[in-house]
């Protein structure tokens, strides 16, 4: 897939925002293609979530603009946009069942009741939570809440999905499985991907591109590959690939360590 | 640069619009009203107030009796809420459903209820053969304990409740003494909880008549010179003065708990304190509930007493001849009224009370701040100000004299306390709902009816009961109000204090009391079975 | 999930129908005729009962105020006071709101005592009030003290807390005490009796049928109060005695009258005329034997025969607002 997509989606162009507390976006540009997963790798207050809301339309920049597909929807509606969003901390409808989650947009689009429900039982089903789908949200496990969110989201068929840190409420275990899944989903429906958040080892697992934000600046914008043969400034180099090195060395010494004990 | 300066001008945000709509309506309901009030004052009305020798009696008595009163409610909740929250007692449910039951009658009833006990034909006095007046400072403080005791109990409990178990099991882990724990963690944590109280408490019985007009004896304060002045002799610019003097302490709670924000409250609690205390704290605490229990069921017993008995306690041959006297008297259509208008006021308040909770727990904005301000500051203002600057402000308008001015004070007198249940319950809602719902193209009303209003059912009820329960009770702002339109039927409790109908008060106070148990009865089974659905 | 939004519907569908209906009820004071006064409760139930017998078609509704509301209220209201007739008022605070009452060019006021009948004729005379002293002797009993025979008497410590009176200030009834014992005693030692008194007063009741209400129910030994309404309770089985002091009965007048933003509304004036002739005849008859009416003396049962009456001179409103002005006793 790496190779095939060229194909632009999503141009950013000269994006700045400012809040009275200071928190900043500076001249952004970056373009997403077709099909990629793109993360957007940076610590708190670096104006991540910042453009992710703009993206969505949840935001509107001072300047600059969005265009995707060509076409300017810098001020179109979040719903108009083709773009589905995934929050932390799930954001569930929790009076409603789990397939009532899935179906409820759809409803309020005005499909018919047996196309929603037919939409929200396949996107269940690619989400692996078939058996679930009566039982209500509080019921089912922080991985899975977090699942039915993504159906919920793909029910609308967006062209692109964002991610803001959909994973940094569960447990370890629950995201490798979850990353794993967010590439299959991705497979199955060609989705475009923006994914953001503050774990290095995430963004490197899971990427075709990773986009290094500090400070409202892009500091590096390219292949996993490439940001680690060639970081772009010192920032990059230590906040980013120093963290990931250390944390691959600390657990480097059980690798042996498990060798050997395989060998005796 | 410029351009996009116009283009933020010209793109007014929505929820600024609502703020401001909110801004108007407080202005309106509360600020232009208050000021009318302070400036109808004049140097002659002033004058004639500070020079008349009833007035520093009254100062006096009003600030020793909410003093004395105000110490020994809080100091009684205080203990109650130790007792029923971490004595380990059972039954805890019971005991703070019983301790709560005077907050659902007038101020003036109880203190009926104190002079059914213990005034000079009272059941403890002609118990005990006892000699001394019930009427004057002691019965004004015993009158006030009685209907701020619930309230200061509820602050307090529900502190309680929720402070975290961690310092106390490391404290026991370290062998800490029981004294030493209570002084070193538990009143460190109430500290703010227990100055709060004081002030709310404080406030609330400077500014009631009820309780001294009917048990004050010769004893004046403050509050019955300004219903004497402004209700009884209609001398509005008079009673504009006392009012203004009755702002002072609602105005010092006010900026206090303003200015000193809980700290606890964000606190994460992990787990309730344990209640497994020697037993000698259990027994002392039982017999404490237990006592506390008959204190405030009593003046209930000898309400139906009085009601149903020829003569109160000496001939108490059972009839109806007082219910039906009482009836005759207009108490079954104003009881229609009240409950017209204290459900309209539960609607109406709790539909405003939940729309401005909205706009300003979530959609934050840079006025957002003050319309919270104005929200809780209904609170600071003394029901019977509210009334009489209600119809300074009003008595011009097509409004005075109707049910809406009724239904509007009401609702701008309870407000807060509704405003911020809803207030605190939106802002444990997930606070990305909204984001997700316009990016799936869900409008926000229906995401607002069909989401965000079942999460927070539970405490659009309790809102609504809040607002009926003291409508139904209520004497303060309405007194002013209530003449030129029907009356409520727990004024009829006024009337019957100046005649001294004791017998007709009781029963009209059994009544307020029945429907006031019915409607937070509902509420608390409709909790049970929710609670036992596991929704909760 | 539906049956929350339609209930919220109705809910709000209800609110928008019952909000208007009530208002309206509310508003709609056009077709109801509102008396006010300032008697007791068994006279004022006396003429609800009448004249809602008599007048069933008309929605009438009574009430209860201290006759210094009455006054206070009418005057600061004026266009806009709800009440079109107002029952039991004293002829002082009568005086004081003329300007607000109807005249009453039909009505025939020689059937009256000359001697009773206001000037001006803007209203008519209701009842002849008489103050007496009534003591509860089983509450005496009770305490083992002896019943007082003079005024003197009542400031003895013993009765402290066990006498009630009500306010000169709220009260008609209790200003006939105030105004006849400073004709009596000069208004300094007048005022030095009552200041005397008022460390004995358990509690001075805003309205004049306090103390036989207290007296009844055994809260007070001691009242200063209505003749008639002691007479009333007496007649009822409650044990009490009604004594005059060798000053005398202190009295009052009070009158009934319609205000003349009302005198054209429709049925006000029919009422009034019942009230006014046939029922206060009633009230003569019933609880007030005072002779009103030229023609009729009526017998009460139980009441007092030659009672002494009192010197009331000087009962005038300007008077009243000049002694009230100094009672800050209370």
């Amino acid at each position: 897939m790496d190779d095939c997509v060229n194909e632009e989606i999503l141009r950013i162009e000269g994006l700045r925002k400012k809040y009275r507390e200071g928190d900043v976006l500076n001249r952004i540009d970056f373009t997403v293609k077709k099909g990629e997963f793109l993360s957007i790798l940076g610590s708190s207050g670096c104006g991540k979530t910042t453009l992710l809301r703009i993206l969505i339309g949840l935001l509107r920049p001072d300047e600059g603009k969005v265009l995707k597909d060509g076409q300017d929807i810098t001020y179109s509606r979040p719903d108009r946009r083709g773009m589905g969003i995934v929050f932390q901390n799930y954001a569930l409808f929790e009076n409603m069942t789990v397939l009532g989650n899935v179906e409820y947009a759809l409803k309020v689009k005005k499909e018919t009741r047996d196309i929603a429900r037919e939409t929200a039982e396949k996107m269940l089903e690619a989400v692996g939570l078939t058996e679930y789908a009566g039982k209500m949200p509080r019921a089912l496990s922080g991985g899975q809440q977090q699942r039915v969110a993504i159906a919920r989201t793909l029910a609308l068929h967006p062209d692109i999905i964002l991610f803001d840190e959909p994973m940094s409420a569960l447990d370890v275990s629950t995201r490798i499985l979850l990353r794993g899944e967010l590439k299959k989903i991705q497979a199955t429906f060609g989705t475009t991907m923006i994914y953001v958040t503050h774990d290095q080892e995430e963004a490197f697992a899971m990427s075709d591109r990773i986009m290094i934000l500090h400070e409202g600046y892009i500091c590096q914008l390219d292949t996993p590959e490439e940001i680690c043969k060639h970081p772009a400034d010192e920032y990059v180099q230590t906040f980013v690939l120093d963290n990931l090195r250390a944390k691959i060395d600390s657990l480097s010494k059980f690798a042996k360590e498990m060798q050997n004990g395989s060998e005796q | 640069m410029s351009d996009t300066a116009t283009a933020k001008r010209v793109r007014f945000e929505r929820k600024t619009i609502i703020h401001v709509i909110f801004l108007v309506f407080f202005a309106l309901s509360v600020l232009a009203p208050l000021f009318t009030m302070l400036f109808h004052m004049t140097g002659e009305g002033m004058r004639s107030v500070f020079s008349s020798p009833l007035f520093l009696p009254a100062l006096k008595n009003s600030v020793l009796t909410a003093l004395t009163a105000t110490v020994i409610s809080e100091l009684l909740a205080l203990a109650a809420a130790y007792a029923v929250e971490r004595s380990g007692v059972r039954a805890t449910s019971l005991w703070s459903v019983i301790f709560v039951i005077p907050m659902l009658i007038p101020s003036i009833s109880h203190a009926f209820g104190i002079i059914s006990l213990f005034g000079n034909n009272g059941f403890i006095t002609k118990l005990f053969h006892s000699n001394g007046s019930i009427y004057g400072f002691w019965g004004i403080v015993l009158g006030s304990v009685m209907y701020s005791f619930p309230v200061a109990f509820m602050m307090i409990s529900g502190i309680l409740r929720y402070e975290d178990s961690m310092q106390y099991k490391a404290a026991r882990v370290l062998g800490i003494p029981f004294w030493r724990r209570m002084t070193a963690i538990t009143f460190p944590f109430l500290r703010k909880t227990l100055i709060t109280t004081f002030f709310a408490v404080f406030t609330m019985i400077v500014t009631d008549y009820g309780v001294p007009l009917a048990i004050g004896g010769k004893a004046g304060t403050l509050s019955t010179l300004m219903y004497n002045t402004a209700v009884a002799n209609v001398n509005y610019d008079n009673g504009s003065v006392i009012g203004a003097i009755l702002l002072v302490p609602a105005v010092i709670a006010f900026v206090a708990d303003v200015a000193f924000p809980e700290k606890n409250q964000s606190g994460f609690v992990t787990e309730g304190v344990e209640t497994n205390s020697k037993h000698w704290v259990k027994a002392i605490s039982y017999a404490f509930c237990v006592l506390v229990s008959v204190f405030v069921l009593l003046p209930i017993l000898a309400f139906c007493f009085m009601s149903f008995a020829a003569k109160y306690p000496v001939d108490m041959t059972f009839t109806f001849s007082h219910i039906t006297d009482t009836i005759s008297r207009g108490a079954g259509e104003l009881l229609l009224y009240s409950l017209l208008y204290s459900f309209l006021v539960a609607l109406f308040g709790t539909v405003i009370a939940f729309l401005c909770a909205y706009a300003t727990a979530r959609l934050r904005g840079k006025i957002s701040r003050f319309v919270h301000l104005f929200a809780i500051m209904s609170m600071a203002i003394p029901g019977i100000v509210l009334g009489l600057s209600y119809l300074l402000f009003f008595n011009k308008s097509f409004l005075y004299g109707t049910i809406f001015i009724v239904v509007l004070v009401n609702t701008i007198h309870f407000f807060s306390s509704p405003y911020l249940m809803m207030y605190n319950s939106l802002s444990k809602v997930n606070e990305s709902l909204e984001d997700v719902g316009a990016s799936l193209g869900i409008s926000r009303w229906k995401l607002v009816l069909s989401v965000i209003v079942p999460k927070v059912l539970y405490t659009l009820l309790e809102m609504f009961v809040y607002f009926f329960v003291n409508s139904m009770m209520t004497i303060s702002a309405i007194s002013f109000l209530a003449p030129p339109a029907p009356k409520s039927v727990a004024l009829m409790i006024n009337q019957f204090e100046s005649q001294l109908l004791m017998e007709s008060a009781a029963f009209v106070s059994l009544l307020i009391l029945a429907v006031n148990v019915i409607v937070k009865g509902m509420l608390i089974i409709y909790r049970r079975i929710r609670s036992r659905r596991g929704d909760e | 999930m539906k049956k929350i939004i339609r209930r919220l519907a109705a809910i709000a569908l209800s609110l928008a129908m019952v909000v208007p209906v009530a208002a309206l009820s509310a508003c709609g004071n056009d077709g109801k005729i509102v008396i006010w006064t300032s008697g007791e409760d068994y006279k004022n139930n006396y003429y609800l009962t009448k004249v809602r017998e008599k007048f069933p078609d008309y929605k009438i509704e009574l009430e209860y105020m201290n006759s210094s509301t009455i006054a206070a209220k009418v005057l600061a209201e004026g266009e806009k006071c709800t009440a079109d007739i107002i029952a039991s008022e004293e002829y002082g605070y009568l005086y004081k709101c003329e300007e607000q009452l109807a005249e009453l060019p039909d009505f025939d006021f020689s059937v009256y005592l000359d001697e009773i009948v206001a000037e001006g004729k803007k209203f008519t005379p209701e009842v002849k009030n008489g103050g007496c002293i009534i003591i509860n002797p089983d509450v005496l009993e009770e305490k083992g003290l002896d019943a007082p025979t003079t005024y003197d008497d009542l400031l003895d410590a013993k009765y402290k807390g066990l006498i009630s009176m009500p306010n000169p200030a709220s009260s008609g009834t209790g200003y006939m005490f105030l105004r006849q014992l400073t004709n009596e005693w000069g208004e300094d030692e007048a005022f030095t009796w009552f200041e005397g008194l008022a460390e004995n007063v358990l509690q001075f009741t805003s309205s004049g049928s306090g103390p036989v209400n207290a007296l009844k129910q055994g809260e007070v030994a001691i009242g200063l109060g209505m003749t008639s309404q002691a007479v009333q309770e007496k007649n009822g089985g409650v044990n009490l005695d009604i004594v005059f002091f060798e000053e005398g009965s202190p009295y009052g007048m009070y009158g009934n009258a319609v205000l003349k933003k009302s005198a054209n509304k429709k049925g006000v004036m029919d009422v009034f005329n019942y009230l006014a002739t046939e029922l206060c005849r009633g009230v003569n008859e019933l609880y007030f034997p005072d002779q009103i009416f030229k023609d009729f003396a009526p017998e009460l049962e139980g009441f007092p025969t030659n009672i002494p009456y009192g010197n009331m001179k000087n009962d005038t409103l300007a008077e009243k607002e000049r002694l009230l002005a100094k009672w800050t006793i209370a």
